[in-house]
């Protein structure tokens, strides 16, 4: 099949960007959508053009590398899929596609499609684990976890960190993916001891990083690959009402 | 297609943080997007609560003159605690809509450039026009008080029995035939009303905006629980169906009621 | 410089006791003189961020390099399955001896005996750190730990998070990570990839990376540095690796004079998801873990083009169950592999262009109700409809094996450390532990091991040992060493973006990567081996008039960071393919066309063990691990042995019957 593409083209930071149209010649519905791109960066190349720069990674939708907003929603809106994930069969002969990167305050563009997630990672530095050293751990059957609570822990702590979540948000809001790990280790007796510290410095690391405010809207939820609840949202703000009001000491 | 040209933000986030602020614990909670977005819900659900009562209290149109004036005799008598609680919803009012424009403008700096094929999959129309909804129903605020509390003059005139011109303040319940019985000064918030009532444009205004009113209710009262952390597979269908039975009385009660007066079901009585 | 001498500095003693004895032995660094040892960790899967949290905890100042975006998305990540522990929480008999033995023998005797012991001994650890930092692992409703079994083991030892194991255990590493570097102790760097190792006195003293947004090469100093940047399957140019895994820092390593150890044991994958196209960009696994309930099967006659259900079961072929009636369908990797290979060889495999056998869960939906199923394996399920358009539900599954696992790697001694003093090597980019073949579940547990109980004390004894090294001691960084370095590195760049011409370095990728597959891949022959050695050099002759990088050095550019890696795929193919052709064996994930047993030879062996076509190992020539070293370009690399000596098990013939 044929397709029509409008993609950002961006060179770096610095530069302003804009939209620019490619045809997509020749493109077999097994083909996945990056290799989709593949094909036109191959073919951009052999014209002696710069190629599409992309975030990719695992191709498999587990790394969270893949960053591209399809159509006007991040990773495209399939159910539970991230971009690297879409089938070109989902799509017919003729389709005109959008292809652009996250926009989200927090997540500058490095080039073309690929954004700067860094913020993410600060997010956790600022309390998104479990203070333990190596070594010394008691027995991993030392205290049992009951099997619903390790599978709520779970659900949450299956965030990929691809950013989807801030990126659809109409606020430009990171709150999915911080209450997905709050609530991964809010759920586990190992993650007590820090978890009104953690929520409470998680969330004050999220707004310094100029990310909007959670208006519960659910868009978050709906994109996201991992269909990661917002029900953690409520588990956060739950979390974080009762670190605020707690004794100074017993939250920090 | 057209060919957008946008330069994008070159702001480089901060590479490290200072550890928490000293600041004051409550003063955090405020600055906090979490923290702020609390006081939002509960001043939203103390909004929501008064504007429930609201209407229950104004339903009382339909048991006629006598009974409408005495609750609104009743509720003037409360004198002092009247300005407490009128302070309170104003207080509420004020830091419902501050901090909610606050964040406004955090979100729209959090998301400086819209996508070009700009499309949603689950966000509702009423989620995402709240403070839109929210600065409508502050002009409908403003134009319900000066209809009714304050009687600004063009709206909230009327013409009495001897054909003078009279402000719906100055309106005198007829209960009491001789003008000198004491009790004769009652306010005729009945006719008030009746005569606020009568005109189409104002019905269509007051309709529209309870319209409005409903659309941030649907989303607010529903998100005002999940800002407090109230969200639970095995509750939320409940939570759901309140919202949206919030939603649908609040709305079809103060509907209901100017809409009877224009169709004429009510205040046949007055001339 | 052949006078290389390979010391594996195994310590002596029973074999149990070897690892106590060695961290009695090794020598201490003083807390306080720790943070004056400066170590840079190059890759952030779970070995290298396991390592740069544990050193930093312990004191030391770390630097951590990663091309990805983040330390969270390195490849170890997409490991679906699990992680082996000898914990024997199930009662089934499993015990450290036991993971012990069957990793040395699903290794086809071709690893170090003590290192083997070790990473089971630790794997009991692994499980308790992992527990601790968070790693939601799979529960029972009593609130113990779950586990399963998995191919090459009778017990069932494989700790999970769905099918999201790799995945969970990375984020646990890198949020140690993370917590060093909110407290000053580690420095990452995100989008930086390595080029160059510099090496100044005979010691590894820093390494020159290539910044892939802004194009700046620099240079960075340290004490020791720690290669943990995985394996190099991507050598096939399809496999189940990222797009950008690649061997550029282990073959650069290699290239300034580290030894690189039995290159040619590579694992293929057997429940892969067939090609389809010549678009593929890559392989995508299902877990091991499918063949728990599922059937390995292809239709008796050749060429037969019925739907699988319409096939009735007297004329299919559960030919795993036919060949190992024990092991039956989690036989180890490389058997499953090849055997799927033989029958599509022989004209009775499925799909379109007959590569691919059947998993059927037929069987098992009928046994414990599709209900079972899908809480079992949804995720995988899904993930082969996504991709093929099947429901998996309704008709078998079909699979084909592909590259997945490279078990050669840089040589490292006991203490994970190469040749250069001061290189460290973990994770899959070393050589140590899975022998020809890893079992299912094992990387994960020897990433951890490596980077969170072995080397934090092996680093300490190489600090304090007296050599010049900690602060003061550096070398500065415009050391003539740097600069020469930095200047190779930069020119290279420079000639890359100087080639005009007319083939992508994808498509050369495609071309080379099909070739070793053909001929390097699954089985090897002589005649295959020796037409690959020759075709080899023109590649890497060719590609420099070949190719086209457009863009700058300058800045971020996707191709010239593919050309580079493309590059030294092509060069180390070479070495691979050298490897497969000087070892006169059948071992493991290595087998040689000419070294299997011919159908005499398992009739005439009375206790039925051998089967035809089986591989064929030669323990009296090659029982020893093939390092090879770098001479200059062009030049045959010469070849050191270290022979493998086994005290406790004895090699014998590798029988799944």
């Amino acid at each position: 099949m044929n397709l029509k593409l409008h993609v950002w083209r961006q060179k770096n930071a610095n530069s302003p960007g804009r939209m620019v149209t490619y045809e997509a010649k020749n493109i077999s519905p097994d083909m996945s959508f990056l290799e989709m791109l593949d094909v036109v960066n191959e073919d951009l190349i052999h014209r002696g053009e710069e190629p599409i720069a992309f975030d990719h990674d695992c191709r498999e939708g587990i790394c969270g590398t893949c960053s591209l907003v399809i159509n006007g929603i991040p990773h495209g809106g399939f159910r539970a899929t991230t971009a690297c994930q879409i089938h070109m069969r989902k799509f017919k002969d003729g389709d005109e596609i959008y292809i652009e990167p996250w926009r989200v305050g927090p997540f500058p563009i490095v080039r073309d499609l690929m954004v700067d997630r860094s913020a993410f990672d600060r997010i956790i530095q600022a309390g998104g684990y479990i203070s333990e050293n190596t070594g010394g751990a008691p027995d991993g059957n030392a205290i049992p976890i009951p099997k619903e609570k390790q599978e709520t822990a779970m659900d949450a702590a299956a965030c990929i960190g691809c950013g989807a979540c801030a990126a659809a948000c109409k606020n430009g809001s990171a709150m999915l993916f911080v209450a997905a790990k709050v609530s991964h280790l809010a759920n586990l007796p190992q993650g007590q001891p820090e978890r009104f510290r953690r929520v409470l410095r998680m969330v004050e690391r999220h707004d310094l990083e100029g990310f909007g405010s959670c208006t519960n809207q659910s868009e978050c939820e709906a994109v996201c690959p991992k269909e990661i609840s917002v029900k953690f949202i409520a588990q956060l703000n739950r979390d974080y009402l009762r670190a605020s009001l707690m004794s100074a000491r017993d939250a920090e | 297609m057209a060919s957008a040209t946008v330069s994008s933000s070159t702001a480089s986030p901060p590479r490290s943080a200072p550890a928490m602020s000293a600041k004051p614990w409550y003063v955090r909670v405020l600055q906090s997007t979490v923290g702020a977005k609390f006081i939002v819900a509960l001043t939203g659900l103390a909004l929501t609560t008064f504007v429930i009562f609201h209407m229950l209290g104004n339903l009382q149109i339909y048991l006629g003159r006598d009974a409408y004036n005495s609750y609104a005799q009743a509720l003037h008598k409360l004198g002092p605690l009247l300005w407490v609680a009128r302070g309170g919803l104003l207080i509420c009012v004020v830091v419902h809509l501050g901090l909610a424009l606050k964040l406004k403008r955090r979100n729209l700096d959090a998301r400086p450039q819209r996508y070009v094929a700009e499309r949603t999959k689950r966000a509702s129309l009423p989620s995402r026009t709240m403070v839109l909804t929210g600065l409508a129903i502050l002009a409908f605020i403003i134009l319900h008080l000066a209809h009714f509390t304050f009687g600004l003059a063009p709206i909230a005139t009327t013409v009495d029995d001897k054909g003078m011109l009279v402000n719906y303040r100055d309106l005198v319940d007829p209960k009491w035939k001789d003008p000198l019985d004491p009790r004769a000064t009652r306010h005729d918030t009945y006719r008030m009303f009746i005569e606020g009532f009568r005109d189409p444009v104002m019905v269509g205004v007051y309709v529209v905006c309870q319209l409005l009113l409903g659309m941030h209710l649907i989303h607010g009262v529903r998100s005002a629980l999940q800002s407090l952390g109230i969200n639970s597979p095995k509750w939320n269908r409940l939570l759901d169906g309140l919202a949206v039975g919030v939603t649908l009385a609040v709305v079809g009660g103060n509907v209901m009621m100017p809409v009877s007066v224009l169709a004429g079901f009510i205040g046949t009585d007055v001339p | 410089m052949s006078e290389i001498k390979l010391d594996s500095k195994v310590p002596s003693g029973p074999l149990a006791e070897k690892w106590d004895r060695h961290r009695f032995e090794m020598k201490l660094v003083n807390p306080a003189n720790k943070r004056k040892y400066h170590v840079l960790v190059v890759g952030t899967g779970l070995a290298g961020a396991s390592a740069a949290a544990t050193l930093a905890e312990l004191g030391y100042t770390v630097e951590t390099f990663c091309y990805q975006d983040s330390p969270r998305r390195a490849h170890s990540i997409a490991a679906q399955g699990g992680i082996n522990a000898a914990k024997n929480y199930q009662n089934d008999g499993d015990s450290i001896y036991r993971l012990f033995y069957d990793t040395i023998k699903g290794g086809d005797f071709r690893a170090r005996e003590a290192n083997v012991y070790r990473l089971a001994q630790i794997s009991v650890n692994i499980i308790d750190q992992c527990v601790a930092q968070g790693v939601p692992f799979a529960r029972e409703y009593g609130g113990q730990l779950a586990n399963r079994s998995f191919g090459g083991a009778q017990v069932s030892r494989t700790f999970y998070c769905r099918g999201q194991t790799g995945q969970q255990l990375l984020l646990g590493a890198y949020q140690a990570m993370c917590r060093q570097i909110e407290l000053g102790k580690i420095k990452p760097h995100t989008r930086t990839e390595l080029l160059d190792i510099v090496i100044i006195d005979g010691q590894a003293r820093g390494i020159v990376c290539r910044n892939l947004v802004s194009g700046e090469i620099r240079s960075y100093v340290g004490d020791a540095v720690v290669l943990a940047t995985g394996g190099y399957s991507n050598v096939f140019f399809l496999s189940t690796n990222a797009i950008p895994c690649n061997v550029t820092a282990t073959f650069r390593a290699y290239k300034r004079g580290a030894l690189f150890a039995n290159p040619c044991f590579t694992q293929i994958h057997p429940t892969c998801i067939p090609v389809s196209g010549d678009h593929q960009s890559k392989l995508t696994l299902m877990s091991e873990s499918l063949r728990n309930d599922g059937r390995v099967w292809v239709p008796k006659k050749k060429g037969d083009t019925r739907h699988p259900n319409s096939i009735p079961e007297d004329e299919r072929d559960y030919f795993l169950e036919r060949k190992y009636p024990s092991f039956g369908n989690l036989a180890p990797r490389d058997i499953s592999s090849r055997s799927a290979k033989e029958v599509c060889d022989e004209g009775r495999g499925v799909g379109p262009g007959g590569r691919g056998v059947y998993l059927d869960f037929a069987d098992a939906i009928r046994r414990d109700g599709k209900a079972k199923i899908r809480e079992r394996y949804e995720n995988l399920f899904e993930m082969y409809e996504r991709i093929t358009g099947e429901n998996a539900y309704e008709q078998p599954m079909r699979i084909y094996p592909a590259p997945h696992y490279t078990m050669g790697g840089l040589w490292v001694d006991y203490n994970l450390m190469s040749n250069i003093p001061g290189l460290f090597v973990l994770g899959e980019a070393n050589f140590s532990d899975h022998g020809a073949n890893r079992l299912g579940a094992s990387a994960l547990m020897q990433g951890l091991a490596d980077g969170n109980f072995i080397l934090p004390y092996t680093i300490g004894d190489y600090f304090a040992s007296g050599k010049k090294l900690g602060q003061g001691n550096r070398p500065p960084l415009d050391h003539p060493e740097f600069r020469r370095v930095e200047a190779e590195v930069t020119d290279r760049i420079k000639r890359l973006i100087a080639c005009k011409g007319k083939r992508t370095p994808t498509e050369i990728h495609r071309e080379v990567g099909r070739m070793m597959w053909d001929y390097c891949g699954m089985s090897r022959s002589e005649a295959g081996l020796k037409h690959v050695l020759q075709k080899l050099p023109e590649y890497r002759e060719s590609f420099w008039r070949d190719v086209h990088v457009p863009g700058t050095g300058e800045e971020l550019n996707i191709s010239l960071e593919r050309a580079g890696r493309v590059l030294d795929f092509i060069e180390f193919a070479e070495l691979m393919a050298l490897d497969a052709l000087t070892r006169n064996e059948s071992c493991g994930g290595h087998f040689r066309e000419e070294y299997q047993f011919t159908e005499e030879e398992a009739k005439a062996d009375p206790t039925g063990k051998t089967i035809k076509g089986e591989a064929k190992r030669d323990d009296e020539n090659y029982c020893h691990v093939a390092a090879w070293e770098y001479r200059g370009p062009g030049e045959t690399p010469v070849l050191h042995k270290e022979p493998l000596v086994f005290t406790e098990v004895k090699p014998t013939l590798r029988s799944y019957k």
